[in-house]
């Protein structure tokens, strides 16, 4: 064929009978040898170009990135979530594998309530690096506005136990355990919220606001035992700290510990707190002095002190359920004591107890039958807990007595 | 050394004219000298052609690796000169920089790189089968520059196309200019393809079964090593410059249970019929805009231009290839109609850039469409039957692949070009049956494959490889006759055997010749034998007795006809039982045979 006797490379004809062309063969840079060595030669300086080209190309891209960055991150403090999102998904186009921005448009999403694809990023980022504890954290704030428990639980726990670079590990740690807190309190799993506390409060450094804080939460959880010995803690390490004083009152009025209670307060008041928090301190301090100005069984009391203290309760248990509108008439009930002491069945049953102890509460009756002032006593507190309902506010009286009635109830459990 | 040697030259030369190279030695220069003496360094490593093949694999693999990196950075840079840096451009700039763009890429194709127009699949097929591997090397360079600026100002086309035909260039310009045998040079074309591709898509898997399914359409065991070789150079090349993460990231699947496969065989339904659409679209539009005077070829790619920018206007997402707007389908951020939509237009805006003579590939917007459609899909399904576990991102990913292996007509790369882009590998069972049942509907609804399609557009007459793979073989069986004659044995005497054929009208008899095979004798050569009074000689020891080669019945029959040659019947043995006659074959059965099968049924 004619095409055969065109040199591919040069195109000139090549003689008949010459194995390829001789103009080509004598030119040394067309011999395949020196092809050969150009072209190594060649991919080296194509290897080091493409090196500082790639360099400069993926320099630029990450000055874009951080730009666009920096944009979506004003926009998400400003408020601006929709813009915030382009941003931050442009930002990506210029750094893919940056998983601060897909980090970031993920809390853009969940901000906007794009929840399903906010997931999809952080799920895809946990699985590229699932000892992420900033994505677990995400994933877990994620699955609790979702409500799914399980879910969050296990993300805040993964969050927990991860690496935490460029923060202190504890504080974050601690940070994920005050919001797992919150979450579990909101969907009503105290043990849950409580057995979490228990763990941070074993780890925590010496810092009083710290353990404050613990204990206020362990108030909220309802474990005043907890609470009075984080507050107990704090105020070691700084014993005027105000809010640990105030919380450690609290704590053990509720625990009926209403000297330490008012010990505590007396010394809050002292750091002269602000005006709310003075009103609040002085409410429960008042409440305490009452406590112990009512309470027949505080020990060291001389007995004339104490039947004074029990007539004073029964007349005040007595008006109080006539106000009610169940008065008391005397000898309304046949029997003695044993009959005071059954159990009431409503106002009338208890005014009918009244009715049948009034006429021994009286000094000289409690002074020579001194198990009488507990029968007064245990009356005077159905009568003040059945008529917490359905009745006018209670007197501060009233809430005193109601107050021993519960520390009664407590220590009989 | 004082003088250079006349050094034979390594194995890819041919041999010089003894004489020829002295006198050239003698007048060169210093400098020349010099380089000559360099060479002499590469003449120490001697090898054979199959080693210098397997060798330029690796050497062809890198330059791809490298030029699909440089590719891919042009692309991405023009797109940010003319696009900006905005997910959503200005609307000035959607509107004028691909109208703009297309002019100058339409006066470079026109007038500087012609052969850069068209399908790169198609011109390496070309190459292969029709030039020699002959690829022109300016073709490499129109294709980047032209592609790039097409692609980096918003036509709606792909990069892995062009980076196939990148790769291929090289490759074939490196073959010729090594003087390579014309076989090797042939072959070398698609070596250099399934390294442009698989850098391109970061996956040499589905780059290297893309080659044997549409380039070279068969499993060759002296070609096969070199791509994979090329294959997986670049890719290293590309990774170490780009990063080796995968193209797009799937948040890992998990099938709930068998009957959600019924999902994703809906999805396989309307990823075919959409295939089906696409390329019929493309069928239809552009022989017209290629029939239109030549002037116009001047403007269609800017009108082109002006069109998808329009569309860009409302959809930016469908400018360029579109890959970060795939990711974000992936990660759910479109609503299911919007994805409907973005798919609907895509296919209008590809089909579009790619019928106005705009280089370009289609890879990747096959996988923006298929990924769309397929997030679509998941997402109206997920709508009514909220208790399937897949995420849209998962139905966007298997989309990605059933849009593909309709449109491009690829089942296996489909399967692991999906698995290789997302580096996930859970989701195979739900890929195979979408692509399956979207390939099954593409052949059913569109008889020609879009590359023979396009390769017929251009007045090419390739060979089909979906036809080849599909052709089914004519086999022995389908000819064989039963033989009817006597069967003779080699230790029958002449004598014998005469008396045995008294009646027979047949003229060739077998004889079973036991170990040595089978013969062929006449009755008149037998005669003429008794007449000379050697009829007790044995079959076995007749003079001049021609042994019969054989075949067995699922052998090809082009094989029986290789065989058969002057000999009058051919013995069809068992593959078992050697001795054992299942039949014959003559040359009119043969013939028979193959004009009964282009008959048809």
């Amino acid at each position: 064929m004619e095409q055969d006797h065109i040199c591919p490379l040069c195109g000139h004809a090549i003689p008949p009978g010459e194995p390829d062309c001789p103009r080509c063969r004598s030119n040394l840079f067309l011999q395949p040898d020196t092809i050969l060595g150009l072209t190594l030669a060649g991919l080296l300086v194509l290897f080091v170009i493409t090196g500082f080209a790639v360099q400069a190309y993926l320099g630029k891209y990450a000055a874009l990135g951080q730009q666009w960055y920096r944009r979506g991150t004003s926009d998400l403090n400003a408020g601006h979530v929709d813009d915030a999102i382009v941003d931050f998904r442009t930002a990506l186009i210029y750094a893919r594998d940056d998983e601060n921005y897909d980090l970031s448009l993920a809390q853009a999403l969940i901000a906007a309530g794009r929840l399903d694809e906010a997931q999809a990023y952080l799920t895809s980022l946990w699985e590229r690096d699932p000892g992420n504890a900033q994505v677990n954290l995400e994933l877990g704030r994620l699955y609790a506005r979702e409500g799914n428990t399980d879910e969050t639980l296990r993300y805040y726990h993964s969050a927990m136990y991860d690496e935490w670079p460029g923060r202190d590990p504890a504080e974050a740690r601690r940070a994920v355990r005050f919001e797992l807190f919150r979450f579990l309190m909101q969907h009503g799993d105290q043990g849950e919220a409580k057995g979490e506390l228990i763990g941070m409060a074993a780890l925590l450094p010496p810092d009083p606001a710290l353990y404050t804080q613990v204990g206020q939460l362990f108030m909220e959880v309802g474990d005043y035992t907890r609470a009075a010995y984080e507050f107990e803690a704090a105020l070691k390490l700084d014993r005027n700290a105000e809010a640990a004083l105030v919380g450690g009152g609290e704590a053990e009025f509720h625990l009926g510990n209403y000297d330490a209670a008012r010990r505590h307060l007396e010394r809050a008041l002292r750091q002269k707190p602000d005006e709310a928090s003075t009103r609040q301190i002085r409410d429960m301090l008042d409440q305490a002095d009452l406590v112990l100005a009512t309470d027949p069984f505080n020990p060291g009391l001389k007995v004339a002190e104490r039947n004074r203290r029990v007539i004073e309760a029964f007349k005040q248990a007595v008006s109080r359920l006539a106000a009610c509108g169940a008065p008391v008439t005397t000898g309304a009930a046949k029997g003695g004591p044993a009959t005071a002491s059954a159990p009431a069945s409503g106002l009338a049953g208890l005014a009918n107890r009244a009715g049948a102890l009034q006429p021994q509460v009286r000094e000289d009756v409690l002074t020579q039958n001194p198990d009488l002032a507990t029968d007064v006593m245990n009356f005077v507190f159905d009568a003040e807990q059945s008529t917490t309902q359905g009745c006018s506010a209670p007197q501060p009286l009233d809430r005193a007595l109601l107050l021993l009635a519960s520390r009664r109830g407590s220590s009989e459990k | 050394m004082s003088e250079p040697t006349t050094s034979p030259p390594s194995g890819v030369t041919a041999e010089p004219k003894p004489g020829a190279v002295p006198d050239q030695i003698a007048n060169e220069t210093q400098g020349r000298r010099w380089v000559r003496r360099g060479l002499e360094f590469l003449r120490l490593v001697k090898m054979r052609e199959g080693q210098l093949f397997l060798f330029l694999a690796v050497l062809i693999g890198v330059f791809s690796g490298l030029l699909v990196v440089c590719f891919q950075m042009a692309i991405n840079t023009t797109r940010l000169w003319l696009l900006g840096s905005a997910l959503a451009p200005a609307a000035v700039r959607v509107i004028l920089a691909p109208a703009l763009a297309g002019l100058v890429v339409a006066f470079l194709v026109m007038r500087v790189f012609p052969q850069v127009r068209g399908s790169g699949v198609n011109q390496t097929k070309a190459a292969v089968y029709a030039s020699n591997g002959h690829i022109p090397f300016n073709t490499v360079a129109g294709k980047f520059i032209t592609c790039a600026l097409a692609i980096g100002s918003g036509q709606s086309l792909g990069p892995e196309d062009p980076s196939l035909q990148i790769g291929a260039g090289f490759a074939s310009w490196l073959g010729r200019r090594l003087r390579i045998s014309r076989d090797k040079v042939r072959l070398i074309a698609p070596v250099g393809a399934a390294a442009g591709l698989a850098a391109a898509f970061n996956a040499p898997i589905a780059s290297v079964l893309f080659v044997i399914e549409e380039v070279i359409g068969r499993w060759s065991a002296g070609v096969l090593g070199a791509i994979v070789l090329a294959a997986l150079s670049s890719v290293v090349v590309m990774r170490n410059f780009l990063g080796a993460e995968p193209l797009f990231r799937v948040t890992s699947y998990r099938l709930g249970h068998p009957s959600e496969l019924v999902a994703y065989a809906v999805l396989g339904v309307v990823g075919g019929f959409a295939a089906v659409i696409f390329t019929r679209l493309i069928a239809a539009l552009r022989p017209r805009l290629m029939r239109l005077p030549w002037r116009t070829h001047y403007v269609q790619p800017a009108i082109a231009g002006l069109v998808v920018g329009a569309i860009g206007l409302a959809f930016p997402q469908v400018l360029g290839a579109g890959y970060e707007t795939i990711d974000q389908a992936m990660h759910g951020q479109y609503t299911w109609q919007l994805l409907g939509i973005l798919a609907g237009v895509k296919i209008i805006a590809t089909v579009i850039s790619f019928s106005s003579g705009t280089p370009g590939g289609m890879f990747a917007p096959s996988l923006f469409i298929g990924a769309m459609l397929g997030g679509a899909v998941g997402g109206v399904e997920r709508h009514f039957f909220p208790g399937l576990t897949g995420s849209v991102g998962a139905y966007a990913l298997v989309g990605m692949g059933t849009v593909f292996a309709g449109f491009l007509r690829v089942p296996m790369t489909s399967v692991f070009m999906v698995l290789e882009l997302s580096g996930n590998y859970s989701i195979i069972v739900p890929v195979v049956i979408s692509n399956a049942i979207a390939y099954v509907i593409s052949r059913r609804y569109q008889k020609v494959p879009l590359f023979d399609m396009l390769s017929r557009q251009e007045g090419m007459d390739l060979p089909s490889l979906e036809a080849q793979r599909e052709e089914s073989t004519l086999r022995v069986e389908s000819a064989l006759q039963e033989y009817r004659a006597p069967l003779l044995h080699g230790v029958q005497s002449v004598a014998d055997a005469l008396r045995q054929l008294e009646k027979s009208a047949d003229q060739h008899f077998l004889v079973d010749q036991g170990a040595q095979g089978w013969s062929l004798v006449t009755k008149e050569r037998l005669q003429m034998l008794a007449q000379q009074g050697k009829g007790g000689i044995s079959l076995r020891d007749l003079p001049d007795s021609t042994r019969l080669p054989h075949v067995h019945p699922d052998q090809p029959l082009e094989m029986a006809l290789r065989r058969i040659g002057d000999h009058p019947l051919l013995p069809v043995t068992n593959r078992v039982n050697l001795d054992r006659l299942e039949g014959v074959l003559s040359l009119e059965d043969i013939m028979h045979a193959y004009r009964a099968s282009m008959a048809g049924p």
